[in-house]
């Protein structure tokens, strides 16, 4: 932000500086107010969606999603007629029971298959059933809390534990390559995650403003535009484009675009309290590189819904998305309504421009679910060769968070109940649904979703080892929260899990890394829990700490220690300071806090790949700092740390540009030179003497 | 002692007012200074904030994110200040035929005040623009907390502060 914009902010906000809450207003007038006001079950109402189709025509459509439970049917559509077969018969998942933790969850059975035809018919059921419902009792109209991009499984400080790139099999070596050039802080070694930034060693390329840059910084002092273009080109003002992500693999550029609808009719009051949703389309396109100048587009896939995440995998894309049914309950025809479902209630794609078809019905599995109005997609191809090798299906439940190691896709969805639910022997309020894809050759093979209490807390909750699958859930312990780790076999059963931890708190962050797991967990304090997971029929938490503030991702960094970076505190809870820890957990019954670094009012970017190992025990982040006084006046920098003999032996700042912003800002490097590369530009440093070479604002050039 | 939002939340959800009155107390405040630049006057203000609070009381059970709670909170009271706002607006239309602006906010010392060009360069904004620029002002939110509250991405919440404050700074000098 510029200082004019703050100097405005600041007029606007001084005004109300002096304001109190009058007394109609106070905590306990207010709860006078609620006597007597009745709690109803609501529909949820979106926004208007308009839908372009393959043929240029929009379509006006309310979007809901409802919240009552309704009985479904398990079917797996095949591919085969349009015409109706039988009704399969309802799949069983086999209910939880509280004392038992052995329940098979798999729904992989051999199902007959049938057509497009029946989903459309489940899906109308459903919405006829949501109308009548509707009918009977009094509706307020809410806004839904489907459709935001991360699924329901945000912890509520955004922190979902970035994680380092380890190698699956082995233990935690996380500098074991050193590099001559930055690459993005992966989870899984060998599975690429997308990033605003991206560095060959030669050009770094970097997406800002909805427009991909390629830069030429040979001459670190003298950064120069090799190459400029749009990521996307909206065809006129109704649509606006957002670029996620890119991929830089082998002469191969491939870019993230979201694409929403722009036009203010959409935000009118449809109803009562409309929700300016934005709905729209991800497209993935894959450019051809190898002359930097002049990229050629060699393939695009359109994919119905909004994103959630991606890998690269060698030369394997995989997509996954998230698309809801769009449920219009204010059409006066229920007639056109039920036609206009059944023509959207299968996402649909388009590859290449060419047309917009539904996903093959033969890769869609629709089972036994809460209710079928939302699905996550799924699509892999191989970047050499990508209308060949294309694939994609869908299941039904949402998008939340991804995990990939390269063998197996998992996608986890977030559920919640009105009142407690039993599920696998935790009583909890919530659960998550976590479906497996098998990565085979051109197919992504959906084998079936295990059930499990509470919320995941982003890609680090999920991790793979030895043929077993371990997730970490922030659920409940009788009337508290609490944590647990399951362990979870290939054929998604599970096998076992930890006692209840981190009682009374909530889960900020975790870390697997081979036999051992590592949890932070907060209420006012932050326990860093140490689990041993090497015999996996009784994984135990072995140790604890307790120390003020908390870690929002944790960095093994060789065997003996952890490093966290978060918030830090004291015994009241937060400060408005951020803090680098450094945990040794050499002894896992015993693990210690042996240096920390603090800074004040700062906040700090956790995503994970705002994380960059620089090689030679230093690690950069990237933080913002606030002036002391004038609150609205801050700077984006990158923090380098240096770690040496278990201790914290230097750290160091280096600016990024004005105005950039903490989650649009990364570090690199380039042999000895560090790039601080944010929203508006780049600024080059030497390494070695931590001397500012250049700086470099994209649109003065 | 901070209690937990979540465990709120659930309690809430099962009919406990007084732990709906410990969360309301949590972001009052900002409930009401958001009010407050948005409806231009106290009463209008108060209103809003005790009819979203009613709202967010008796719905509450649809809430499926407890960890949504704020941002939910915060989008029902935006719409409520814009729903309230329009029929205000349509009132007071009403009453000033004769041209007379109506008199925006209170005069009692020590209260709320704004200068009047402020809030009619306000007025220049679009809805969601107004939102963004209230909560930018009001407990520094972060752009990734607004853009979950008027369900957009962060950038495009950056670039509409960035492009309302500009239309302000035109308006103002």
């Amino acid at each position: 932000m510029n200082k004019q914009d703050k100097e405005l902010l600041d007029k606007i906000k001084s005004a109300s500086d002096n304001v109190s809450l009058p007394e109609e207003l106070s905590r306990d007038n207010i709860v006078k107010q609620l006597d007597g006001v009745k709690q109803i079950a609501v529909v949820e109402a979106q926004g208007q969606k308009t839908v372009k189709d393959g043929g240029g025509i929009n379509k006006k459509r309310i979007i809901s999603a409802a919240v009552s439970v309704a009985a479904a049917i398990a079917i797996v559509i095949g591919i085969g007629a349009v015409g109706l077969g039988s009704r399969t018969p309802k799949v069983k998942n086999g209910s939880p029971d509280g004392s038992n933790v052995n329940i098979n969850n798999n729904y992989n059975s051999p199902i007959d298959r049938t057509g497009y035809g029946d989903i459309e018919a489940i899906v109308a059921d459903y919405y006829k059933k949501q109308l009548s419902e509707r009918k009977k009792s009094e509706y307020v109209n809410m806004f839904s809390l489907f459709g935001t991009k991360k699924g329901t499984t945000a912890s509520d400080t955004g922190s979902a534990a970035p994680s380092k790139a380890e190698s699956v099999n082995e233990s935690a070596q996380v500098f074991a390559e050193s590099s001559s050039y930055g690459k993005t802080n992966l989870q899984v070694d060998g599975v690429d995650e997308g990033d605003i930034v991206k560095t060959d060693g030669k050009n770094i390329y970097v997406c800002s403003n909805n427009r991909i840059y390629i830069l030429d910084v040979s001459d670190e002092k003298n950064i120069k535009t090799l190459n400029s273009f749009p990521a996307y080109v909206n065809e006129d003002d109704s649509t606006d484009s957002y670029v996620e992500e890119m991929y830089l693999s082998n002469g191969r550029l491939i870019t993230v675009v979201s694409v929403f609808d722009n036009r203010d009719e959409l935000y009118s009051d449809r109803c009562s309290y409309s929700c300016a949703v934005r709905r729209g389309n991800t497209v993935i396109s894959v450019y051809n590189i190898t002359n930097p100048k002049s990229p050629v587009m060699e393939f695009s896939y359109t994919s119905d819904g909004s994103y959630v995440s991606s890998r690269l995998i060698g030369d394997k894309f995989i997509y996954v998305g998230q698309y809801d049914i769009p449920f219009d309950y204010y059409e006066n025809n229920e007639e056109t309504s039920i036609e206009d479902l059944k023509e959207t209630c299968v996402p649909t794609e388009i590859i290449n421009g060419i047309e917009r078809k539904r996903i093959n019905a033969g890769n869609i599995c629709v089972r036994d679910t809460d209710n079928p109005t939302i699905y996550q997609t799924v699509a892999s191809f191989n970047i050499n060769d990508c209308e060949n090798t294309f694939y994609s299906g869908a299941s039904l439940g949402g998008g939340g968070d991804v995990y990939c190691d390269g063998e197996y896709l998992f996608v986890s969805s977030g559920d919640y109940f009105e009142k407690e639910e039993s599920i696998q022997g935790v009583d909890s309020y919530s659960s998550t649904k976590i479906t497996a894809y098998r990565i085979d050759n051109n197919a992504l093979t959906n084998i079936g979703s295990v059930t499990l209490p509470g919320s995941v807390i982003g890609q680090f909750s999920m991790d793979r080892y030895n043929g077993y699958f371990r997730v970490a859930v922030d659920a409940m312990y009788k009337n508290d929260s609490a944590s647990y780790v399951f362990i979870i076999n290939d054929k998604l059963e599970i096998v076992s899990r930890t006692e209840a931890f981190g009682l009374g708190e909530n889960m900020k962050s975790v870390r697997f890394a081979g036999d051992t797991a590592y949890a932070v967990t907060f209420r006012q304090t932050d326990p860093l829990f140490v689990i041993d997971l090497s015999d996996v029929k009784n994984p135990k938490v072995v140790g604890e700490l307790k120390i003020p503030g908390f870690s929002t991702y944790l960095h093994p960094v060789g065997d003996n220690l952890v490093l966290g970076i978060g918030k830090g505190g004291d015994e009241n809870g937060t400060d408005g300071s951020a803090e680098i820890k450094l945990f040794d957990v050499s002894d896992p019954k015993n693990p210690k806090c042996v240096d920390t670094f603090n800074m004040k009012n700062t906040d700090i970017n956790d995503d994970h790949r705002a994380f960059v190992s620089l090689g030679n025990g230093r690690y950069g982040v990237i933080i913002e700092q606030y002036d002391e006084v004038y609150v609205n006046v801050s700077r984006v920098k990158a923090l380098v740390v240096d770690i040496n003999d278990s201790k914290i032996s230097k750290t160091e700042y280096f600016t990024a540009p004005v105005n950039d912003d903490l989650y649009r800002t990364r570090a690199t490097y380039i042999g000895d030179n560090l790039f601080v590369i944010g929203d508006s530009g780049v600024i080059s440093y030497s390494l070695t003497t931590s001397e500012r070479l250049g700086t470099y604002i994209y649109y003065d050039n | 002692m901070k209690k937990d939002i979540r465990t709120l939340v659930r309690r809430a959800k099962n009919g406990d007012s007084e732990a709906f009155g410990d969360l309301y107390e949590i972001y009052a405040l900002d409930m009401y200074k958001f009010a407050l630049y948005y409806m231009r006057n106290e009463q209008d203000a108060l209103d809003a904030v005790q009819n979203a609070c009613v709202k967010a009381y008796s719905s509450i059970v649809s809430l499926k994110d407890p960890n949504a709670f704020k941002s939910w909170l915060f989008k029902i009271l935006s719409n409520i200040c814009k729903s309230s706002l329009t029929s205000a607006q349509a009132k007071n239309e009403c009453k000033t035929a004769d041209g007379d602006v109506p008199v925006v906010m209170s005069e009692q010392d020590g209260d709320f005040t704004l200068r009047t060009e402020i809030y009619d360069a306000m007025e220049s904004l679009t809805d969601e623009e107004r939102t963004v620029v209230i909560l930018s002002v009001v407990h520094r939110y972060k752009s990734s907390e607004i853009a979950e509250i008027i369900n957009c991405p962060a950038s495009t919440v950056r670039s509409k502060l960035s492009r309302s404050l500009s239309k302000l700074r035109m308006i103002l000098t």
